[in-house]
């Protein structure tokens, strides 16, 4: 792979870190605007709030870097793999969301308790076996080379999630819109 | 001093604004003859030579907006906005801060699948990219405007 490919590396896998890094608060370092301090990871409020978005973002940048480094020594041979493993990995990020739905859907309805469907394991091991059985029939075309949508389908789905993630702020302000 | 580097990032504002829909239009509805009408000539414009600029202009846009303005909006506006329970400007303006990021991370990409001679097979993923850098320019734009300007939108 050539220097140049990384760059796209480099974007995709930005966009995949920073989400994990803010919503499991993967901070490099912790800023207290008011005190004008910084600490290493991510710390609570001391006076003030706490600013973890510069660690986030310095987290992604370097895990991206890294990513997007290996990027360049691997051989087209491993294309198909990577294509395939990425393929796998949406796949199964959208059987997640669908069998999450259901499970919540299902829960809010039961007339008995059925505490587990509220347990994490539960859609993630549908959503598994589904995208195995589903990867049987992945066309040959789809796992033939590296796609290079997957470096806007991607960033996408992460802007997407933090709408859903933030949804919290919105949703009492629709009520009253609608209402 | 918050009052002048509002209004610089205001200003590179606008023109970030204006060079991405220059763009956006040019890879949507690429002119076919020679321009005639407006907005045949507002697409017809080299908009390949607009990229480095863009990138340039996000860059400081974030550096501006991100580390010097970012601060002061964390400790003063979101305070009494949160006190106020403005929970929906709360939460379009953390959007803001989550696409401006991404669409930073998505540069490198995008200078790389703009960079000349373009190639024909790439126009799809240029397309694309282009319109996620400028959905993200005037969602930044419009936000920033309405969080600015939220004192006397109800008043």
């Amino acid at each position: 792979m050539s220097f140049y490919r990384a760059f796209p590396v480099f974007s995709t896998a930005f966009a995949v870190l920073y989400l994990l890094a803010a919503t499991f608060n993967y901070a490099l370092f912790t800023y207290h605007p008011l005190l004008h301090e910084l600490d290493l990871l991510a710390q609570p409020a001391k006076a003030g709030p706490a600013m973890y978005w510069y660690g986030w973002i310095t987290t992604a940048a370097i895990g991206a870097l890294a990513v997007a480094a290996v990027a360049t020594f691997v051989t087209e041979r491993w294309e198909r793999w990577i294509q395939w493993t990425i393929t796998f990995a949406c796949t199964y990020a959208v059987f997640y969301v669908i069998a999450n739905g259901v499970a919540v859907f299902i829960y809010d309805r039961s007339s008995y308790e059925l505490e587990f469907l509220k347990h994490w394991a539960t859609p993630a091991t549908g959503a598994l076996v589904a995208t195995v059985i589903a990867s049987f029939f992945f066309p040959i075309r789809w796992t033939q080379r590296v796609w290079s949508g997957w470096t806007g389908v991607i960033p996408l789905s992460v802007m997407l999630v933090f709408v859903y993630l933030l949804r919290g702020w919105f949703i009492p302000s629709v009520g009253l819109i609608l209402k | 001093m918050i009052t002048a580097l509002l209004l610089i990032h205001g200003l590179v504002a606008a023109a970030l604004i204006g060079a991405i829909t220059h763009q956006l239009f040019s890879v949507w509805w690429p002119p076919r003859a020679a321009p005639g009408s407006f907005f045949a000539r507002f697409r017809a414009v080299n908009v390949a030579s607009y990229t480095n600029a863009i990138i340039i202009m996000f860059v400081i846009e974030t550096f501006v907006g991100g580390v010097l303005l970012y601060p002061s909006y964390r400790v003063s506006s979101r305070v009494v906005m949160e006190q106020l329970r403005l929970a929906a400007p709360v939460g379009i303006f953390d959007l803001k801060e989550h696409f401006s990021t991404v669409a930073l991370g998505l540069l490198p990409a995008y200078w790389y699948y703009w960079r000349q001679p373009l190639s024909a097979e790439r126009a799809s993923i240029r397309k694309f990219l282009t319109t996620i850098i400028a959905f993200t320019i005037w969602w930044n734009f419009l936000v920033g405007h309405f969080t600015n300007n939220i004192r006397g939108l109800w008043s």
